[in-house]
C-alpha cells in the first residue's frame, strides 16, 4: 500500500493507517530533525508534535500528490518556529536568491560525485552552517529528495534549491578546511 | 558517520512515540480537523486572490484612465520634457497601491507549487502583465467616465470623493481639446471645460504625426501657457474617443515654470 493510500484510509477515519505511516516515517524524521536542530534536546518531541499536527491536518492532504512532502513540508514547520524560539530572529527572513532566476546544476551528477566526501563533511561541519544551508544539504544528500521535492517542503523556488546547495558545500569545505579536518 | 553523543539513535524511541500518538488519538485528545474547515479556508484564500486581483485592476485601470483624462499619457512622444510631464502626471499614490495588492496577491497564492517553484521575479511579472492588461481593458470601457459623472453629480456618496479630486488631476502644460480653426501659425483649440484659446506653433514644435490638423480634430497640446495664447512644444491628433470616454479636460491654467523652454 502506498503512502497516498494509507493517508486516503486515515482520511476515512482509520487510526491504524495512520500508524503504519508513523512507522514508515519515524526513524526519517527523527534523523532530519537530529541534523537540522543540531544540538537541541527536544528534537524528538518535536518530531512527535509534527506527527499530531500531520494527523490533525490530515483532511487538508491533497491524495493526488506527495505524503512525504507533506509531512516533511509540516516537519519543517515544526522545526523553524522551535528554531525561532530559541534564536528570538527571523530564520528565513526575506531571500533576494527567492527574486530571480539561476542556471539549475545538474543534480544527479552533483550527487554522484559528491555524496561519499559531503556526507562525511557533514557529519563534521553541518551544525556551524546557517539553518537556511543546512536544511537543503540534509534533504538532497540524507533524505535523499530531489530538487523539486525540497523546493516543495521549503516553498522556495526549485533553482534557488541549487544555489542554497553550492553556497552550503562552498562554506562547509571552507569551513572544514579553516578547522584542517580531513573527510579521510 | 559520526553523531553527536547526544543525537543518537534510541531504537526503543520511535515505537515508544508512536504508542503515545496513536493513544492520544484513540483517547480524543488529538482529533481531525474536518475537511469542511480546509475547504472554507481554501474558499477564503481564494476569494481573497479574486477580490485583491479585482482591486488590482480597478486601480490600475484608475490611473490609466487618470492618465487619459489629464492627457499626460500622450505627452511622452515629445522628448524629455513630455516624459518628465508624464511621469508628473502618474498617480504615484496609486501605483503604491498597486503595489502593495501585487504583494498581497504574491502572498496569497506563494503556497501554490506554480507559485513558489519558480522564481517570484516570474510571478510578480506575471501578475503585473495580467493587472496591466486587464486594467487597459477595463479602462477602456465606459465604467470610470460613468463612475465620474456620477461623482460630479453627487451621485457616488463614497467613492464620490475618489473622482471628485482626481490624483494628478492637472498636469501642467498638457492640454487636450478639439481644433475650431486652423491658421498657418497655429489653431484654436476649444477644451470641452473653458473657452477656446490659441496654440501657437514655432519651427521647434514637435508634430510627431505631422501637421495636417482640421477643424474637428482631437488633439493633445504639450506647450506653455502665455495669456490667452499657449506656445506649443508639441502637438498631436488623439483618438476622439479617448477624449468622450474619459471626460473634460481641462483650460490653460497658472503655469508653475519649472518645465519652461527658452522661447525661440
Amino acid at each position: 500500500m502506498t503512502d497516498e493510500d494509507l493517508a486516503r484510509s486515515v482520511q476515512r477515519g482509520d487510526a491504524d493507517a495512520f500508524g503504519t505511516l508513523m512507522e514508515r516515517y519515524e526513524a526519517k524524521l527523527a534523523r532530519y530533525a537530529r541534523r537540522f536542530l543540531f544540538g537541541q534536546s527536544d528534537a524528538e518531541d518535536m518530531v512527535q508534535d509534527a506527527f499530531l499536527k500531520a494527523y490533525m491536518n490530515i483532511q487538508s492532504f491533497d491524495a493526488g500528490r506527495k505524503f512525504s512532502s507533506w509531512l516533511y513540508r509540516i516537519a519543517h514547520n515544526e522545526f523553524i518556529t522551535a528554531l525561532r524560539k530559541r534564536t528570538r530572529q527571523p530564520i528565513f527572513s526575506f531571500d533576494p536568491d527567492t527574486i530571480f532566476p539561476h542556471p539549475l546544476s545538474s543534480e544527479t551528477a552533483d550527487r554522484d560525485a559528491n555524496i561519499a566526501e559531503l556526507r562525511a563533511l557533514m557529519d563534521r561541519g553541518l551544525g556551524a552552517l546557517h539553518p537556511k544551508y543546512r536544511e537543503p544539504l540534509i534533504l538532497y544528500y540524507f533524505e535523499e529528495k530531489d530538487y523539486r521535492e525540497i523546493a516543495d517542503i521549503l516553498e522556495i523556488p526549485v533553482a534557488t534549491v541549487g544555489v542554497r546547495l553550492n553556497r552550503g558545500r562552498a562554506m562547509l569545505k571552507a569551513r572544514i578546511h579553516d578547522h584542517g579536518y580531513s573527510h579521510d | 558517520m559520526t553523531d553527536h553523543p547526544s543525537h543518537r539513535e534510541s531504537p526503543e524511541a520511535p515505537q515508544k512515540m508512536r504508542e503515545k500518538v496513536l493513544a492520544a488519538i484513540k483517547r480524543g485528545d488529538v482529533t481531525m480537523r474536518p475537511k469542511w474547515h480546509f475547504v472554507l479556508r481554501a474558499a477564503l484564500m481564494l476569494m481573497g486572490s479574486v477580490f485583491a486581483f479585482l482591486a488590482l485592476l480597478y486601480v490600475v485601470s484608475f490611473i490609466l484612465f487618470v492618465l487619459w483624462r489629464t492627457g499626460a499619457w500622450f505627452v511622452p512622444v515629445f522628448g524629455m520634457r513630455g516624459i518628465l510631464a508624464f511621469l508628473l502626471g502618474i498617480p504615484w499614490m496609486l501605483v503604491f497601491v498597486s503595489l502593495a495588492l501585487v504583494i498581497i496577491l504574491e502572498l496569497l497564492v506563494k503556497h501554490y507549487a506554480f507559485a513558489h517553484r519558480k522564481p517570484l521575479l516570474y510571478s510578480v511579472l506575471g501578475i503585473t502583465a495580467f493587472a496591466f492588461a486587464g486594467g487597459l481593458i477595463v479602462a477602456k470601457t465606459t465604467i470610470h467616465p460613468w463612475l465620474y459623472q456620477q461623482a460630479m453629480e453627487h451621485r457616488l456618496p463614497v467613492a464620490g470623493q475618489f473622482y471628485e479630486h482626481l490624483p494628478g488631476g492637472r498636469v501642467d502644460m498638457v492640454y487636450r481639446g478639439s481644433v475650431t480653426s486652423v491658421a498657418t501659425s497655429g489653431f484654436i483649440l476649444a477644451p470641452h471645460r473653458g473657452e477656446p484659446f490659441g496654440v501657437y506653433l514655432t519651427a521647434t514644435t514637435s508634430l510627431p504625426y505631422g501637421f495636417d490638423f482640421v477643424e474637428g480634430d482631437t488633439v493633445v497640446v504639450f506647450g506653455e501657457p502665455d495669456g490667452d495664447l499657449v506656445h506649443a512644444i508639441g502637438v498631436r491628433e488623439i483618438d476622439p474617443d479617448d477624449i468622450d470616454r474619459s471626460g473634460p479636460p481641462d483650460g490653460p491654467r497658472p503655469f508653475r515654470g519649472f518645465l519652461l523652454l527658452p522661447r525661440p
